[in-house]
């Protein structure tokens, strides 16, 4: 089941932030990056990280996508008009330059992560694993994440 | 399931050694079912995703939400590794530091698009070259 819901919110980030980027309008383009943030912040949840999904909806879809629709209200006067029309073309043809050089960047980091699965694990999460020190799901993140932040991170700034 | 959904009633213990549970939650070595490759291809896949959204827009604010794409998907790489760090859970610290900053960032990349949008009329990148030599 909780694969099931892994690969659903994966291809739900991976497809919208695809059609964020081939909408040609911008203000349905910004729409749907509220879709990419919050499966993103779902898929934060599954690796065990719940305070950083909340803030990542709070931070993201609260403060800086309303920034971003603001900053688009308010320097495109076409808006009203985009909005209405029904253009012909509802995509933007891809430059195929950009296209390459993404593309051969994602073989690059495919080939990175198929010959980082052949190695061992690095060695300070063998010694994590084998002390049993890896985070799980019956952990209070919040508690630990603000000891952390107080205590820790305090005396490293200001001691 | 619910472990893994509900992260928030982790402790409450009742619910963890119920009937929900079969063996336990991550098995040591990791053998998760939900491996960390999983997280890798995905936080890749929308790395390039948004790379290719900085390169080929011709608007200064979906520029901006390119930059946005990348900076979640290597928030997505510290949490999936921060998951085997509980000693100083330094994935989600830094994953939290990283979320503030561009989110400051982002902040004064709208108020300079505004200022440029006054300026020269246009959001383009393309179509401001007053420094060109």
């Amino acid at each position: 089941m909780e694969v099931f819901l892994f690969y659903a919110f994966a291809i739900l980030a991976i497809s919208s932030a695809l059609l964020v980027v081939s909408l040609k309008n911008t203000a349905r383009a910004l729409f749907l990056f509220f879709i990419t943030l919050f499966s993103m912040a779902g898929l934060f949840l599954f690796a065990l990280a719940d305070f950083v999904a909340i803030t990542q909806i709070m931070v993201y879809v609260g403060g800086v996508l309303i920034l971003m629709i603001f900053a688009f209200m308010l320097s495109n006067k076409e808006l009203l008009k985009d909005l209405q029309q029904i253009s012909g073309s509802l995509f933007s043809f891809p430059s195929w330059q950009s296209l390459t050089l993404a593309l051969a960047f994602f073989g690059v980091m495919v080939l990175g992560i198929r010959e980082w699965n052949s190695m061992e694990l690095p060695q300070w999460m063998l010694n994590n694993i084998q002390s049993g020190d890896v985070i799980a799901p019956t952990d209070n993140n919040i508690q630990q994440l603000g000891i952390k932040f107080i205590d820790t991170i305090r005396t490293a700034f200001c001691r | 399931m619910t472990q893994y959904v509900l992260p928030f009633v982790g402790n409450i213990h009742f619910l963890a050694h119920g009937s929900y549970r079969s063996g336990t939650p991550i098995e040591k070595g990791g053998k998760s079912m939900i491996t960390l490759t999983h997280f890798l291809v995905v936080s890749a896949c929308i790395f390039c995703i948004g790379l290719y959204t900085v390169i080929a827009k011709r608007n200064a604010i979906m520029i901006l939400v390119g930059i946005e794409l990348m900076i979640n998907s290597a928030i997505l790489n510290l949490v999936a590794f921060g998951k085997y760090d509980k000693v100083n859970y330094g994935g989600q610290v830094f994953a939290l530091f990283a979320i503030v900053l561009a989110a400051a960032a982002v902040a004064v990349g709208l108020a300079i698009i505004l200022n440029v949008y006054r300026h020269y009329k246009t959001i383009n990148p393309d179509h401001i070259t007053d420094l060109r030599d």
